[in-house]
């Protein structure tokens, strides 16, 4: 399984030099053909694929349509902050998630 | 009072029938309600190591990110910018997948991930220290996100694995057993009342003949 990136030019300098070869711009994704891109990276044996949070609201549509149809549970995704910081005012999924399942929120 | 079933005949075979099935829903209940409770309970481990991945991700990416802005301002963007394209390899992880109470999660290796300084692939005439920091720094990063993306699955894979059988359990609980509760009493009245009814004629017919003879 490999790993893949998604997101500016920081992440993406920074997560080469660890070794992630398959690592690109959001602008060289988004655009017209963005949701081909997408669907070629899931075809393409991805473990886990990290989206930077803004990245992730850019391409939103995209990466939820082919996260409905993949096969199986890889690849994940997996948003991360970027050099600015962890995005203040989004909604955290995963907190959402907890609180509908567990019925109350866990600090 | 619950609805009862539709195209239920009053009969003593279906009495029996729903009585069956009535048990068989019972049991279910029970098993799914402990499953729940099971799930959850390991809902609340996993979501436990979420959170402790999640804050280590960000401490470590935060760590790395400031020493890539400090390789950026040594060495220039677009120096880095060829580095980084020298670094790079092909990462290859084994996946294999756990059981847990029927929600299959990801187990991810990631013996590889870090790598020696002489490995990276890129001349130290070049470059400098904070680059090989900053190097480390997101190769350290890398292993603590795998583990991050493996508990987020199992947390995903569970979650909706108790909300399948939270609904399950209520509607056994709330739908299927008190409509079959009402079917049974509703069978078993209308059986009382057809017993009162011929009781009944049997009565009358037999003061009719009484009445026939003593003419």
């Amino acid at each position: 399984m490999e790993i893949a990136l998604i997101g500016d030019i920081h992440t993406v300098h920074g997560f080469r030099l660890a070794g992630v070869r398959k690592a690109f711009l959001t602008d060289e994704i988004k655009g017209k053909a963005a949701r081909e891109k997408i669907k070629g990276l899931f075809n393409d044996g991805i473990g886990i694929l990290m989206v930077t949070e803004r990245g992730y609201q850019e391409l939103k549509d995209e990466l939820e349509e082919a996260n409905k149809f993949k096969k199986g549970i890889m690849p994940i995704i997996l948003e991360i902050p970027d050099v600015k910081g962890p995005l203040s005012d989004k909604i955290d999924p995963m907190r959402e998630l907890i609180k509908r399942t567990v019925g109350f929120e866990i600090a | 009072m619950a609805d009862i079933l539709q195209n239920v005949k009053p009969t003593r075979m279906e009495l029996l029938r729903l009585k069956k099935r009535m048990k068989l829903a019972e049991k279910g209940h029970k098993l799914l309600k402990e499953k729940r409770d099971a799930l959850v309970s390991e809902f609340m481990i996993v979501i436990k190591k979420y959170k402790d991945a999640k804050t280590d991700v960000e401490k470590k990416l935060k760590g790395a990110y400031y020493n890539l802005s400090l390789s950026e301002v040594l060495i220039g963007t677009r120096e880095l910018d060829q580095i980084s394209r020298i670094a790079v390899r092909d990462i290859n992880f084994d996946v294999k997948t756990k059981n847990i109470m029927g929600v299959y999660v990801p187990i991810m290796k990631t013996d590889s991930v870090v790598r020696k300084m002489s490995e990276r692939g890129y001349g130290f005439l070049s470059t400098n220290g904070k680059i090989d920091d900053t190097a480390k720094d997101f190769e350290e990063t890398l292993v603590s996100i795998v583990k991050l993306a493996e508990v987020e699955e199992s947390v995903r894979g569970i979650a909706s694995e108790v909300e399948k059988t939270k609904r399950r359990v209520n509607a056994l609980e709330y739908i299927v057993v008190p409509r079959l509760q009402a079917t049974i009493k509703h069978i078993e009245m209308r059986m009382e009342e057809i017993e009162r009814e011929s009781f009944l004629r049997l009565k009358k017919i037999k003061a009719s003949l009484q009445a026939k003879k003593q003419q």
